[in-house]
């Protein structure tokens, strides 16, 4: 079997998106740009105001496919599944250690950035994105839970950063990936591997414990699993059967265990997980010169390359404006406003840590 | 390819998408868009239901405004009161004011055991000035057969009974009507022992009320 080129190692920084090849890049832009149209669409459902073009999307789109949360579950779904593929795809090509460290250390400094953000914002009075609505007045344990993600499963604690789960199945997955390949030389065994663990996990959280809401995260980590196959057979390490039949497998654990809590089962996993894999395996199968033009444009790889900003920064940054400008502008005036408050704190945020991401050596 | 090839296959692709859009079309003149006659009704009902998450998935979830009556069920109805198979959902008298304030989308359960018959109905108008009107006349209905009016009633909810001569140890029948949003909710009990009846008739008028509150 004739093995395909890699996708060639980028020259500069970690994040940069020519790593990858165009058909995966446009759908991490795609996965962040469904990210944060949820999260406005979020806001608008929370505050009862009507939008025509969010109302219209969720009778036509959301209701008739089963995809809920406007869309946000499809687009982390699709993040995820990239995320898979970039760990297999750094893998492949012989990433070091120091090289791993740095690319999961991009993953995370966003939250320690939304943070501070959020607890600044919050200490002002502004309303923030948080689970429970009400956060009490948020003090170091707090800062410290959302920082180390440690308030995403500790079962008393509210998260600070309701999408921050994202970082941790990402860096979980891709912990995961490394150790599961000292299975040695067969290549299908490490995700095979990967399932296992993540199928204990789901077993063990069944039942009310501590490892229930861990296993509600966990249920999102075979889409990394999933995301890796599909690089092993893109890149013919393994052939499409075995890589279709642990793709099933990787869908079958994440669906029983969604099925397993009150919490996922209605908003229909399961079918999102599905849509988001198809689209995701359609997108890197027909990868080709019209997906190469897209990922050149300059605004599809600036999203692309700021995902983690993108969805983490909006529910801190969005949710004061659009609280403090909708009385005053028309709703459609002030989700752009707000929008372009994301932009703009993304790239400020990204300014400030490219410096401690970027290789020694490079510019 | 020459020119006119192509055209050809233009003109194919557009005949073919006319069509198909076209029979579409004439489905949708001839038998309309499918939508639920009683959907605009539901719709005023639902404020008072409690709204639903909008961004889940699917169609959106219906509230159940009724409670169902414990005990073996001889009733369960939700659909049109025109259909034949719910013809046996009320009484002929009640029928008739029924058509005459045009209600057709009625929800109903009603369960029976040796001690009492209860039921919980719901009347779907087409708003909440007309279930208003509705409740004055199913009330009124009541009032003319000699039901008195309980003093004691929840806010809101009209509840009259029928005490029959023995007493406390002769039979009974209540009924207890009360509007939310665009619909009349009825309750009813009755049975041989009024001593049986009274409190079961009470806990589930409240627990109904608690279900679906009044809005007048």
């Amino acid at each position: 079997m004739r093995a395909r080129r890699h996708p060639v190692l980028a020259r500069s920084g970690l994040l940069d998106s020519s790593l990858a090849p165009a058909g995966v890049l446009l759908l991490r832009a795609l996965g962040t740009t469904l990210v944060v149209y949820s999260l406005l669409g979020l806001w608008l459902a929370e505050h009862a105001e009507p939008l025509w073009l969010v109302d219209t999307a969720r009778e036509w789109l959301n209701r008739a496919l089963g995809i809920g949360e406007d869309f946000g579950g499809f687009g982390l779904c699709l993040l995820l599944l990239t995320h898979g593929w970039d760990e297999a795809a750094a893998h492949a090509r012989g990433e070091c250690a120091k090289d791993r460290i740095r690319r999961l250390l991009g993953h995370w400094l966003p939250v320690v950035v939304a943070t501070v953000v959020a607890i600044g914002a919050l200490s002002f009075g502004a309303d923030v994105l948080t689970r429970p609505d009400t956060v009490p007045q948020p003090d170091l344990l707090h800062a410290l839970g959302a920082v180390t993600l440690a308030d995403q499963v500790l079962p008393q604690a509210a998260p600070l950063l309701p999408l921050a789960w994202l970082v941790l199945v990402q860096i979980a997955g891709s912990l995961l990936a490394s150790a599961s390949r000292r299975t040695g030389r067969v290549v299908w065994l490490a995700p095979a591997a990967q399932l296992v663990a993540v199928s204990t996990v789901g077993v063990l959280g069944v039942s009310p414990g501590p490892t229930h809401r861990v296993a509600e995260i966990v249920a999102f980590l075979p889409l990394v699993v999933i995301g890796q196959v599909a690089y092993q057979v893109w890149a013919r390490e393994i052939s499409s059967y075995l890589g279709t039949s642990l793709g099933l497998l990787a869908w079958v654990v994440s669906a029983a265990i969604s099925n397993t809590h009150a919490t996922l089962r209605h908003w229909w996993y399961p079918v999102t997980f599905l849509f988001a894999v198809l689209l995701f395996l359609v997108t890197v199968r027909t990868s080709g010169r019209t997906a190469d033009r897209v990922a050149r444009n300059s605004v599809v790889r600036w999203i692309a390359d700021r995902a983690q900003w993108l969805v983490l920064l909006p529910g801190v940054v969005c949710y004061p404006v659009l609280d403090a400008l909708h009385t005053r502008l028309p709703m459609a005036l002030t989700a752009v406003t707000a929008a372009s408050a994301v932009a703009i704190a993304t790239e400020a945020g990204d300014f400030v840590t490219r410096s401690a991401l970027r290789p020694r050596g490079s510019r | 390819m020459s020119v006119r090839d192509q055209l050809r296959r233009v003109v194919a692709a557009t005949t073919t998408l006319v069509l198909l859009g076209g029979l579409g079309l004439l489905a949708w003149v001839g038998w309309g868009g499918g939508t639920d006659p009683s959907a605009r009704a539901m719709a005023e009902l639902r404020p008072v239901l409690g709204s639903p998450d909008p961004r889940q998935p699917g169609p959106p979830p219906r509230g159940k405004p009724l409670v169902m009556p414990p005990g073996p069920l001889v009733l369960a109805v939700n659909g049109r009161l025109s259909a034949p198979a719910n013809s046996q959902v009320v009484a002929p008298v009640e029928k008739e004011l029924l058509d005459r304030h045009k209600v057709d989308h009625v929800e109903a359960w009603a369960t029976r055991d040796e001690r009492i018959t209860r039921g919980t109905y719901l009347f779907l108008t087409d708003d909440h000035e007309s279930a208003q009107r509705l409740l004055n006349d199913l009330d009124g209905l009541f009032d003319r057969v000699g039901f008195t009016l309980r003093k004691d009633a929840p806010k809101g909810v009209r509840v009259r009974q029928q005490p029959l001569p023995q007493g406390k140890r002769g039979p009974i029948s209540y009924r207890a009507f009360y509007v939310a949003g665009a619909a009349v909710i009825a309750v009813e009990g009755y049975g041989p022992v009024a001593n049986d009846v009274t409190p079961a008739f009470n806990a589930l008028l409240e627990q109904q009320v608690r279900n679906l509150p009044v809005a007048t």
